[in-house]
């Protein structure tokens, strides 16, 4: 008995289904939901950015520090670049280095903390010890150092953020392995005679990811803020616009134009807190005692 | 023992329905039961049962989910315990004796304070400290505890679980209950140590003619332990009977299962001398 | 038929050590010094309470965890030399069922990718024939494939995964299985249903059963041999009718003291033939009997 389309289609019913009740559990956390519209719209925002710019991101033209008006919905700056546009083109920017470097982070610190998690002994104390030295200098200090002795380049930049949170990453990873490595059904596969790569990416992983999803979102908020904090102190790439580089611009005309400073800040607020909400919806999700329902009967 | 006919505690019609997932879940449905003062009831069931759910209505201690429906009438000597409000049921625990012990111990001690504070949180009624000390001493000792007073000055990790459990039940004893509802009591500790707890639950209930509910999925504990025993299948008592008409002529098939599944793992046949 | 399987002798596993400061050795034997040997189709129990290092004897026998000393072999072959193909021959022919059906299944793994999992790793189906070895296995076990191959863990009841558990074990055919408190966590009428099936699987495929337990009932039901464990040491063995029925040792005695008994008759009987032997209060006599 060969697998025939029919358990095909049901199989793949069974995972559409699957996902499809994965969102509407989401959607039944308090912010879940919120977190991850507010996180669609930004992205979706960001990625059809042509669509809904006027001007590229670097193109001049209009005049210089108007106030929002119908004609430039969020006003010009200084430059005479139309906000609206810069806002959108930064969007880009500052979700990539959310999404990449809390991708890095994941991969440097997902294969640290798995490894050491799964195999202990002398390789995990090694790979803690560099955890722990990584965590101990602060995310900005690493970030600062390899940007002035690197330059402000945009990927660099990426890479540098990352390096800066992943211990985090790795940390976490490393707890969920140890616990879930004695759990009784890693025992039984290990029994079984399955490969260590089945173990650790068939059987512990998925068991660890909402964990992990939680952890990965915080770091895309701490990445954007990080980032944020990079622009505003001038040390980002100036060929490529994010909300932190238009803060640090904008901040100087704080007093004729407030457009300027306000509506990166408050993107850089959206973002993180889409990132956040989703991270709390997630937990609220695979964890429902961390939900505080108000008790019926009191004891 | 003139009030006899007179119930300490008495259900009638109690519904627990419970929404899970969006799903009605009917885990109490419709429930009759009585304890007459100085009885060991037995609730026997399995896992979904509603055994435990009944247990916690009955005492309004319902856990933290969302109720559908919770109907019915508990009463505690005469008074409805569904319709108290919270200051009454806790005046009620505090000093007129309706007291309760879980199933895991630990998570119903705290791991910061030693067993003397913890005691003396239950003994807050009495005058001073030497009252306490003293009230304190005796619970333990009266729980098969003879080292009270250093038992008093431990942390409950220092403890063993039988100990734990039977801290538990001595707390459970400092407002002088009348009756005593035990939720799986031993299922968490060792059978040496679970035979010690049942053996000081027995003697509670013999000696200060404390009243008991114990939920249980252990016949043998029942068998051990109780004069009445209500069987719970499904949210509903499918029997009820005295102790020794339950297990030698069971009327009901589910009870009879139950019986033979218990029969067959407490099949003695290496044994057989020593019973 | 006695061939033994496995034999460990002098297994000894210590926990914690030496810091690295030197100093005192701070370590405990949670199994400290014992020998057994597990024979084709026989079913040894194990018997001992929390903190008698069973479950630590379990692991170590199916080579999870190595022992701080001593040696376990199988077939005569020391584990501790084992090349690759010897540890597949091994896990191939030396099964685990665990206490909690629950923790011992995969919660985001369906049922059937679970038993593929085990089958494809050793061979025994092609992925032409992997549902029908499927469905057999499930039957086996007395669930019915259609029914239950495509479930997860979460959507059965704690004896359906314990069956499919023992499925697991089964499916690569082995010569002994090591169960740790297979039913502990079970409901009684399940508990029943479960050791009928190991009892059914064992007699019907000569195999070899170790049985970690701390329920004299279940023990008594079941096994050939007993060991009686405290604190890390055997302190008696000997064939079940022996060790049960005549302990030698003032544990055992208070293990089956401690037994009850679903007879409400004879409970109160025992209990007053015990009161009468023993004084007024028998707990205080079984917490003096314990070593």
């Amino acid at each position: 008995m060969s697998v025939d389309a029919n358990t095909i289609g049901r199989l793949q019913r069974s995972r559409k289904s699957a996902s499809l009740d994965l969102l509407r559990r989401l959607f039944r956390t308090r912010f879940g939901g919120i977190g991850l519209v507010i996180l669609m719209v930004i992205t979706l925002l960001s990625v059809f950015a042509p669509l809904f710019a006027t001007t590229g991101p670097l193109e001049l033209g209009a005049p210089s520090m108007q106030p929002p008006s119908g004609q430039y919905l969020l006003g010009t700056d200084s430059l005479g670049r139309d906000l609206r546009s810069v806002m959108l083109y930064a969007g880009r920017s500052s979700l990539t280095i959310g999404f990449c470097a809390a991708a890095m982070a994941f991969l440097i610190g997902g294969t640290v903390g798995a490894l050491a998690g799964y195999f202990r002994g002398p390789l995990a104390a090694v790979l803690l010890r560099i955890t722990d030295l990584f965590h101990t200098l602060p995310a900005i200090i690493i970030v600062l150092f390899s940007v002035s002795l690197l330059g402000a380049n945009f990927w660099l930049q990426v890479a540098a953020v990352a390096l800066a949170i992943w211990p985090i990453e790795a940390r976490i990873v490393y707890g969920q392995f140890i616990t879930l490595s004695e759990r009784e059904f890693v025992l039984a596969a290990r029994a079984a005679g399955l490969s260590t790569f089945h173990i650790i990416f068939r059987e512990i992983l998925p068991n660890a990811l909402p964990t992990v999803i939680v952890q990965v979102s915080l770091d895309a908020s701490t990445a954007i803020l990080i980032e944020a904090g990079l622009g505003f102190l001038g040390l980002s790439d100036p060929t490529v616009p994010s909300w932190g580089e238009m803060l640090n611009r904008g901040q100087e005309y704080l007093e004729l134009a407030w457009w300027m400073s306000v509506f990166p800040g408050a993107a850089i607020c959206v973002a993180v807190l889409g990132f956040n909400l989703f991270a709390d919806g997630v937990t609220e999700m695979f964890n429902p005692r961390a939900s505080a329902a108000p008790p019926k009967l009191e004891g | 023992m003139s009030d006899v006919a007179q119930p300490l505690l008495s259900a009638r019609n109690v519904k627990v329905h419970l929404r899970v997932h969006g799903r009605i879940v009917k885990a109490v449905d419709g429930v009759d039961l009585d304890v007459l003062p100085g009885q060991c009831v037995g609730i026997v069931g399995e896992s979904g049962s509603g055994k435990s759910t009944l247990g916690r209505a009955m005492t309004r201690l319902l856990p933290n989910v969302e109720i559908a429906e919770l109907s019915g009438s508990v009463k505690f000597c005469g008074d409805d315990v569904l319709a108290m409000s919270s200051d009454t049921m806790r005046a009620l625990r505090r000093h007129r004796g309706l007291s309760m012990v879980f199933q895991d111990p630990l998570s119903y001690l705290n791991p910061t304070l030693r067993i003397e504070r913890q005691m003396a949180e239950s003994l807050r009624h009495l005058p001073d400290r030497r009252a306490v000390q003293a009230k304190s001493v005796e619970l333990l000792q009266q729980v098969g505890l003879a080292d009270a007073e250093r038992v008093l000055g431990l942390y409950p990790h220092e403890l063993s679980g039988g100990m734990r459990q039977r801290v538990l039940i001595a707390m459970a004893l400092a407002p002088d209950p009348q009756i005593l509802v035990a939720d799986e009591p031993t299922t968490a500790l060792d059978a040496t140590v679970q035979y010690q707890v049942i053996q000081t639950l027995r003697r509670l209930n013999q000696e200060r003619n404390l009243a008991m509910l114990i939920i249980t999925h252990d016949l043998g504990m029942v068998a051990e332990l109780c004069d009445q025993v209500y069987v719970m299948h499904g949210g509903k008592i499918v029997e009820a009977a005295d102790v020794f008409t339950l297990f030698e002529a069971p009327k009901h098939d589910y009870t009879a299962s139950l019986l033979a599944a218990a029969r067959r793992l407490h099949q003695t046949k290496a044994l057989g001398g020593l019973a | 038929m006695s061939v033994p399987i496995i034999t460990g002798r002098a297994i000894v596993k210590s926990f914690g050590g030496r810091s690295w400061f030197g100093g005192a050795d701070t370590s405990k034997r949670a199994v400290d010094t014992i020998d057994l040997d597990v024979n084709e189709g026989e079913t040894l129990a194990i018997v001992g309470e929390s903190g008698s290092g069973k479950s630590t004897l379990a692991r170590m026998l199916l080579g999870l965890v190595k022992p701080t000393s001593g040696e376990i072999a199988y077939y005569g072959q020391a584990m501790s030399g084992f090349s690759a193909p010897d540890w597949a021959k091994f896990r191939k022919s030396v099964q685990p069922i665990f206490q909690d059906p629950a923790s011992s299944l995969n919660p985001r793994m369906r049922v059937d990718t679970t038993l593929a999992n085990v089958l494809r790793r050793h061979k025994l189906a092609t992925a032409a024939t992997m549902d029908s070895a499927i469905g057999e296995l499930l039957a086996s076990v007395g669930l019915d494939a259609t029914q239950f191959h495509d479930r997860y863990p979460h959507q059965l009841s704690g004896g359906q995964q314990q069956r499919i558990a023992i499925a697991r074990a089964m499916a690569v055919r082995p010569k002994l299985i090591i169960a740790d408190e297979p039913l502990s966590s079970l409901d009684m009428s399940v508990q029943a249903q479960i050791l009928d099936l190991l009892v059914s699987l064992k007699t019907s495929r000569n195999l070899g059963l170790v049985l970690i337990s701390h329920d004299l009932n279940v023990v008594d039901a079941i096994a050939d041999r007993v060991i009686v464990m405290y604190l890390g040491k055997v302190v008696e063995a000997g064939p079940t009718r022996q060790v049960l029925g005549n302990p030698a040792s003032d544990y055992t005695r208070s293990l089956l003291a401690a037994k009850l008994v679903a007879d409400p008759r004879l409970a109160r009987e025992r209990r007053l033939a015990m009161e009468a032997a023993m004084g007024k209060h028998p707990q205080s006599t079984i917490q003096g009997a314990s070593p």
